[in-house]
């Protein structure tokens, strides 16, 4: 039911990528973030794949790993991918050969949307999101798409709407996508290469200016790992009390409202009682063991700056020169 | 009838690198009107093994018949959730499904859930407390601060009141102090006899398996090692030695004497009083000799 939910993504591995700085790159990664929107023409946006290419290949983490974590947005990128070319409506419209070139499209993204939602949600979200008001609602989409694209044939004739593609559409299309993918490529990275603890006591070193204005940076970043650690065992639990009240005759998938009310309820209050418990109980244990808040403590791990830290960062100031200098 | 396992593979996790089978090649056929216990280390399986049994958890490979419901592994299996009105599955610490404001809305959960009219499933609710031992009074009171003994009591309440044919437990006793634990045992055994329901304990306390159940099924590594007889089981030391089984106390009493006295006795032997005689017996016998 939940088993296809993965947290901790920490990959176990070594390589220059997993001995930086977490404090580098971490704001890197977000500056990357901020920077890959500068990109706007297929020089910059080359050179950000590149850039983004050489660091995944030289990571020491494999392919498939970052496979994985695009795969569960592909129905995102595509759906944006579509609706693009739906509203994007300037520039030069593509040479009536469009029309095959619109059902082409159409068709294959309904067979890939079709197939995506059997082959994967199906398993993943199984019965218990609404998955059939999904699927029609889908299905819907797809027929429209279809009977529409059909329709074209006989524009002149009986159909008042002109689905015209763009060729801006089609570019500006590809870009987002193009971007989506180095975006998620570049975060999963320091997911992939830091250990939660490392990237907790980075945000909490790039957050301490905030401390000046007396911002609880320990604190949250405390919370923050606590969290970290207790999301699997909620979700374990959150899977036995489901595993329960489906004993107990509820049906997460049929039902009306009323019902459905209800059996939400069934699964939220003990959710809320077992969190109220562990959050009691550890608090518990840190007192006993001693834990002030707003004390200042020492860490068992010291972050360490070293060279190699230092190219990294330039490596991305000189993208951002070259994104400044090349975009048009 | 009764519950069937042919061929039943189960996979946690599968497809990725933590890929654990739990369940390898089960057979099994589970009559109605027995009381059945199921052991076996932590880890053995016994959780997976009765998950199946309500449909919670459906194969990976093979089939398992629940009463006439047919579940094949690897399919999509339809209108299931009414097995589990007639398989009743209560899980390890059931206290965690309590959520109601009233005991008496918590066990009715179940019945309203399987399409029961409010006033029967209030009826069915007030039976069910009875067959737990809980006084009516419990009620009107809220489920989340009683103790945790009756917490336990009222949520496998919630399950009886659906009237299963079956009832399964996870280590009901978990938890429990000694005395609890007893009461508890002995009302499942009650179940048994006076409302003819068919009971699948997993537990670990070898002298209440003992005293019950008479047939006993071993879980070893996700596979099926004994199922048979209860005193069976405890009489062969080689199984249990090769298992690392505990044994009732009377057992272990037995063997002790057996390696002090230098003697030979009937494992089987299920009570004090019996044993008393086969020592006379055995002594008497061996002061005869000398
Ligand atoms: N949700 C799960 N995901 C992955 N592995 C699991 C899960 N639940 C149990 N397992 C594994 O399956 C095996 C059998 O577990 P279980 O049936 O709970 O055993 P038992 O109840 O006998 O202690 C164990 O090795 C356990 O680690
Ligand atoms: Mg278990």
């Amino acid at each position: 039911m939940l088993d296809n939910i993965k947290l901790g993504q920490y990959l176990h591995g070594d390589s220059w990528y997993y001995r930086l700085d977490p404090r580098g790159k971490l704001v890197m990664s977000t500056f990357f973030i901020v920077i890959i929107f500068m990109a706007n023409n297929w020089i910059t946006y080359l050179a950000a794949t590149l850039f983004t290419l050489l660091i995944v290949l030289t990571s020491g983490v494999p392919l498939k790993y970052f496979y994985r974590s695009i795969k569960p947005i592909v129905v995102l990128i595509f759906f944006t991918f579509f609706l693009n070319l739906f509203f994007y409506r300037t520039g030069t419209p593509l040479p009536p050969l469009n029309i095959i070139i619109n059902k082409i499209i159409v068709i294959i993204y309904g067979v890939f949307v079709a197939l995506l939602i059997t082959f994967r949600f199906t398993k993943v979200i199984d019965r218990y999101i609404i998955p059939k008001i999904f699927k029609i609602t889908t299905l819907v989409f797809i027929l429209i798409n279809i009977l529409l694209s059909y329709g074209l044939n006989y524009t002149e004739f009986s159909w008042s709407f002109h689905w015209i593609i763009y060729k801006n559409a089609l570019i500006n299309g590809g870009y987002i996508i193009l971007r989506l993918i180095l975006i998620i490529s570049m975060s999963s990275l320091l997911t992939f290469t830091t250990k939660p603890t490392d990237l907790t006591l980075a945000i909490e070193h790039v957050l301490s200016p905030l401390k000046i204005f007396k911002f609880p940076v320990s604190e949250l970043a405390l919370m923050i790992s606590i969290s970290l650690r207790f999301i699997p065992t909620l979700l374990e639990e959150t899977q036995k009390v489901l595993k329960a009240q489906t004993s107990r005759g509820a049906d997460f998938t049929e039902g009306n409202i009323k019902d459905k009310v209800i059996q939400i309820i069934s699964l939220l209050v003990p959710m809320f009682i077992i969190s109220f418990k562990r959050a009691e109980e550890l608090a518990n244990a840190m007192e006993a063991r001693g834990y002030i808040p707003g004390r200042k403590r020492t860490s068992l791990r010291e972050l360490r700056w070293r060279f190699t830290d230092n190219i990294y960062v330039l490596s991305f100031i000189l993208l951002t020169a070259f994104f400044i200098y090349f975009r048009s | 009838m009764g519950i069937q396992f042919e061929k039943v593979n189960y996979l946690y996790a599968r497809g990725t690198s933590q890929e654990k089978a739990a369940l390898i090649d089960i057979d099994l056929a589970i009559d109605l009107h027995g009381f059945i216990a199921i052991i076996g280390h932590t880890g053995s399986g016994k959780s997976t093994l009765i998950q199946h049994m309500n449909a919670i958890l459906q194969p990976t490979s093979g089939v398992v018949r629940i009463l006439d419901k047919t579940i094949v592994g690897g399919k999509k299996n339809r209108d299931i959730n009414i097995v589990r009105k007639r398989v009743g599955l209560v899980f390890q610490f059931p206290e965690y499904q309590l959520f109601e404001e009233t005991v008496e809305k918590d066990i009715m959960f179940g019945p309203l859930n399987f399409g029961v009219s409010k006033e029967d499933a209030a009826l069915k609710a007030r039976e069910a407390l009875k067959w737990v031992g809980l006084e009516q009074d419990f009620l009107s009171r809220s489920p989340l601060n009683l103790s945790g003994g009756q917490m336990r009591r009222v949520a496998i309440a919630g399950i009886l009141a659906m009237e299963p044919d079956v009832l399964v437990l996870d280590e009901p006793t978990a938890g429990l102090d000694p005395q609890g634990q007893k009461e508890m045992m002995e009302m499942f055994y009650n179940l048994y006899v006076n409302q003819h329901k068919t009971i699948i304990l997993v537990t670990h306390d070898m002298n209440f398996v003992a005293q019950y159940a008479k047939r006993i099924i071993v879980l070893n590594d996700g596979r099926i090692v004994y199922d048979g007889d209860t005193w069976d089981l405890f009489a062969n030391y080689e199984l249990i030695k090769k298992y690392h089984l505990d044994l009732p106390d009377i057992t272990k009493l037995i063997i002790d004497i057996e390696n002090k006295l230098g003697i030979k006795l009937d494992h089987k032997i299920n009570t004090v009083e019996n044993l008393a005689q086969a020592l006379v017996q055995a002594l008497g016998g061996a002061n005869h000799a000398r």
